[in-house]
């Protein structure tokens, strides 16, 4: 019975066999099983070379913990209740234990010290669930279901019937922001788990990742459209999107700039003009949280009319997102490709140290609705004199597109320098990493 | 020293001051615009000050302030810059605030850089900030072209459009309120803010009314609102009652008010709760019997009513309170229920107030709609936030929780002190539904006339291992307790909490957490 519900079909593959094709060839090291269990509960390997630790949901992240690492976790199935049930129904505590409470309040109080990744592979309820709610990367392979309790519960308790994709299939947890990669097969989970860690330090406070750029892509050039854009400014093919359902008016995801990883918020002109939802706020907020925490630079593109107020919170969203920006102690690059206007300006940033810098591409418009548009100020780098009228969000400079890249890279060269090591910011890598 | 030579002119000096002063403390912005605002019934941002604080203790800061031109111009006009603000006290406790004048009506012309610098004094001299939101500001970006005068950003700081509120880490409690159409830079501290109260009727925009291209923000939904109040004399008095709870700054002395009686046994609260686990009851009643009389303040009331957040007091030291409201879909807790929950608990603990949790749950109320509303992010949200209270923190379950629901609302397994009223049930799922999820097979196999009375019998079977009884006796609960000497055993916890002094790491990580996410 527990077996129907806890392996979605396209993945009856064993923590072993789903490890084994996802690490390094050879390298997984199985730790030893706990007190009482037949078989580990996950284990050590390498992925690109670098150490980290698999397990069944959160049951091994303890030993990532201790050693410093990153840890993946491939969703265990269901609760502590289908696993058997409790041997003493009426007592929470050894409940507790086994549905992972000390695994949870780890979680909660980790303060990303590692990176977390979850792999939801087969359908996800309980602490399985709750261990992905608290992950800092989620990748949600399809036909499997991720909610809190599982349909049978749902029918038992509430009369309610779905199917599993209906409670928590791709199709949910796509468009609410629950998955960051939403996979078709297994082998996609796993390029997905390993492009991920690619960018990220193994703990906050190691090196930061740095690769050979490579050849840029293409010239970047006005008028593209905004991933176009972001695949010619950003090393070839190192553009990896998160959350690309949600709130679409933003663009968010993990790049490579001359070899350096960053994080990427960028409007989406050709959604909602770009405009700043309550949720496209959550969505950056989230992601900044993350820079920050991993010590990676954050890079806006902006092309936005500012906020959109018809959604719920859109207040208390806005000035989250502002909030996060400001905490952030990362270097932060601004490129206004199009328009920052009113509201928007804000969110996207106002007291700047300096590690940031703004730069605007000719014909931007910066600035309010009412103003005369565009600003004079903004058509060459040489004439920077009414640019200083937008006080503290006047740009560092203009820079034509095709020059964008190297002045970005340039930048991130002298804050970073050669062999960087991720500088974690004090306050967001607390903050909730369930949002 | 004063000379017989010396003294005329510095009368005449004075007396400059003081006529200037009279003009722009009478004037504001101009006999007409006051006008409207008397015929439109409101009240000038000089009343409204003169209404909160308590009489003759206001001392202004930046009368003077006009950001446009040399206050001795002929007709200087906008007096005071757009806002009002300086110290007072509320009760007798200092703050600073600062109100929006609305009789100004040239949005541009407000300087929010004044709000800027009342903000940095309030952090020096660790007052709590009010700000009084009514006016459309444009936030300041230094000058643009078409205005003259003075560089604001150069007068009052580096960040003119946000008043440092951005990394307030809770350091002191800020109240907003929105006692007029509030936006542009007027909204902005009410998605930063401690406490926010709006006037029946108002709107909340971000963005400013002088730049929106057409579209204008609507009312702030109702979760992010504390309290929605019907006059202005209500906001003050709310605002003076939310403050009362709190210490002047974060990490400063709870404001312990005379216990007055020590709380005796109370035969009556019992009563309150149905026996029979279907019956609904009035949470708030048990909460006003808990508490001193009249402390209860409850807040967001109109939002997540599944659960009841507020703050009161118990033998005069503040708590927070956080309880499921049966009446509400037997108390079961949606996806918004934990928004709500959270913004108490980081209240609570960044300003040291001990919590009060009063359990009486299903659990959460599970659903293909909920998930769809991020139910897992947001149980897991609360999940966190629970995990990371430094304050004391008292749970009692006055009549079931179940599950998660328990663990979360037992501060993660680590409330100082689990109590459990006697006929309590507590376990990993209600009854009912444990008994068919546990014993589905063998219900199928039995024919359809035998099956309620076999999910009863098993039921029941259940329910004996979820008494309190059972669940005491692995420290589950720390304590079994008579209903009626609830209030007496969580004072008589709370003031020995207290008396330990802080603890250490306190404030944590919540109090920089967002308002609302």
């Amino acid at each position: 019975m527990a077996d129907d519900i806890s392996q979605a079909k396209p993945a009856r593959l064993t923590l072993p066999e789903h490890i084994e094709r996802l690490v390094d060839p050879g390298s997984y090291a199985p730790a030893a099983p706990a007190a009482g269990a037949t078989e580990p509960a996950g284990g050590e390997a390498l992925i690109d070379g670098r150490p980290v630790t698999v397990g069944y949901s959160g049951h091994a992240l303890e030993r990532a913990l201790a050693r410093r690492q990153p840890y993946v976790g491939l969703s265990s199935g269901t609760g502590g209740l289908a696993r058997g049930g409790p041997r003493n129904l009426g007592v929470l505590d050894p409940i507790w234990g086994m549905s992972g409470g000390p695994m949870l309040l780890e979680m909660c109080r980790r303060d990303r010290i590692v990176p977390v990744v979850s792999a939801v592979v087969r359908h996800s309820f309980g602490d399985s669930s709750f261990f992905t709610g608290l992950s800092d990367f989620v990748i949600q392979l399809r036909g499997t279901s991720m909610a809190l309790t599982g349909p049978r519960v749902l029918a038992i308790g509430t009369s309610e019937r779905v199917t599993m994709e209906e409670l928590g299939g791709v199709d949910v947890h796509r468009h609410n922001g629950q998955a960051d990669v939403i996979a078709e097969t297994l082998d996609e989970v796993y390029t997905a788990i390993r492009r991920i860690l690619s960018f990220l330090p193994s703990c906050a406070g190691a090196p930061l990742p740095v690769r050979d750029p490579g050849a840029p892509a293409g010239p970047v050039s006005a008028g593209q459209p905004m991933r176009t854009l972001i695949d010619d400014l950003c090393d070839p093919g190192s553009f990896f999107e998160l959350k690309r359902d949600f709130a679409p008016s933003l663009i968010t995801g993990l790049a490579r700039l001359d070899g350096y990883p960053v994080g990427l918020v960028a409007s989406e002109p050709a959604r909602d003009d770009g405009a700043w939802s309550g949720d496209a706020c959550l969505k950056a907020t989230r992601l900044v949280s993350h820079c920050d925490a991993f010590g990676l630079p954050v890079l806006f593109l902006v092309d936005s009319p500012g906020p959109r107020e018809d959604h719920p919170a859109a207040v208390s969203r806005a000035m989250m997102l502002a909030q996060a920006v400001q905490l952030a102690e990362v270097p932060k690059c601004w490129v206004v490709t199009g328009q920052a206007r009113g509201t928007g300006l804000l969110i996207t940033g106002s007291a700047r140290v300096a590690t940031d810098l703004v730069l605007a591409w000719p014909g931007a418009r910066v600035g309010y609705h009412d103003d005369p548009a565009p600003p004079a100020d903004l058509r060459s780098a040489a004439d920077p004199g009414p640019a200083a009228d937008l006080g503290p969000w006047a740009p560092d400079g203009v820079v034509a597109p095709a020059g964008t890249r190297r002045v970005l890279a340039a930048h991130l060269r002298a804050v970073l320098g050669p062999a960087p090591v991720s500088r974690p910011g004090k306050v967001l890598r607390s903050w909730p990493a369930g949002f | 020293m004063l000379t017989d030579d010396t003294l005329p002119e510095e009368i005449a000096t004075v007396e400059r001051l003081r006529g200037l002063r009279d003009v722009v403390t009478t004037e504001m912005g101009g006999p007409e615009a006051v006008g409207a605002i008397r015929a439109a019934g409101r009240r000038t941002a000089r009343e409204h000050i003169a209404e909160l604080v308590d009489p003759g203790s206001f001392g202004e800061i930046g009368t003077f302030a006009t950001f446009t031109d040399k206050v001795t111009a002929a007709h200087p006009g906008n007096f005071g810059g757009g806002i009002i603000g300086g110290h007072a006290t509320l009760d007798g406790r200092a703050v600073t605030l600062a109100v929006d004048d609305d009789s100004l009506v040239q949005p541009g012309a407000r300087g929010t850089g004044k709000a800027a610098r009342l903000y940095q004094m309030a952090r020096q001299l660790r007052n709590p900030y009010i700000e009084v939101a009514q006016g459309d500001t444009v936030p300041d970006l230094g000058p643009r072209p078409g205005k003259t005068g003075t560089d604001r950003a150069r007068t009052f700081g580096a960040e003119p459009a946000f008043p440092g509120l951005l990394e307030r880490g809770r350091a002191i409690p800020v109240v907003t309120a929105i006692l007029g159409d509030a936006s542009g830079a007027s909204s902005f501290t009410a998605g930063l803010c401690d406490f926010l109260v709006r006037l029946e009727g108002t709107r909340l925009s971000l963005t400013s009314r002088a730049t929106a291209s057409g579209t204008v923000g609507q009312d702030a939904a109702d979760g992010e609102v504390d309290a929605i109040v019907a006059s202005p004399d209500e906001a003050y008095a709310v605002i003076r009652r939310f403050l009362s709870y709190l210490p002047s700054y974060a990490g400063g002395p709870l404001p312990v008010a005379d216990p007055g009686a020590e709380p005796g046994y109370d035969d009556q609260i019992a009563r309150l709760v149905p026996a029979r686990r279907s019956r609904a009851y009035d949470m708030k009643a048990v909460i006003r019997r808990l508490c001193d009389p009249g402390t209860f303040l409850e807040l967001k009331a109109g939002f997540a009513r599944n659960i009841v957040t507020g703050l009161g007091r118990m033998a005069g030291i503040p708590v927070g309170v956080l309880a499921n409201a049966p009446m509400r879909m037997a108390g079961g807790l949606t996806p918004e229920c934990c928004l709500k929950a959270v913004s108490l608990v980081c209240l609570c603990d960044a300003f040291g107030v001990p919590l009060l949790v009063l359990q009486d749950t299903p659990g959460f109320l599970v659903s293909a709609a909920a998930e769809r509303d991020r139910a897992v992010a947001r149980v897991m949200t609360l999940l966190q936030a629970m995990s990371l209270v430094t304050v004391p923190t008292v749970s009692v379950v006055i009549r079931k929780a179940f599950g998660l629901a328990f663990v979360i609302l037992d501060a993660n397994r680590r409330a100082d002190l689990s109590l459990a009223w006697p006929g309590a049930e507590i376990g990993f799922m209600d009854p009912p539904v444990a008994a068919n999820v546990l014993f589905e097979p063998q219900i199928r196999e039995l024919p359809e006339s035998e099956r309620t009375a076999f999910l009863a019998a098993k039921a029941a079977e259940l329910g004996v291992g979820f008494e309190p009884f059972g669940v005491a006796t692995n420290l589950t609960v720390d304590e079994i307790i008579e209903p009626g000497a609830t209030r007496s055993v969580v004072a008589g916890y709370l003031r020995t909490a207290l008396a330990a002094g802080p603890r250490p790491g306190v404030p944590g990580p919540l109090a920089t957490w967002p308002r609302w996410s």
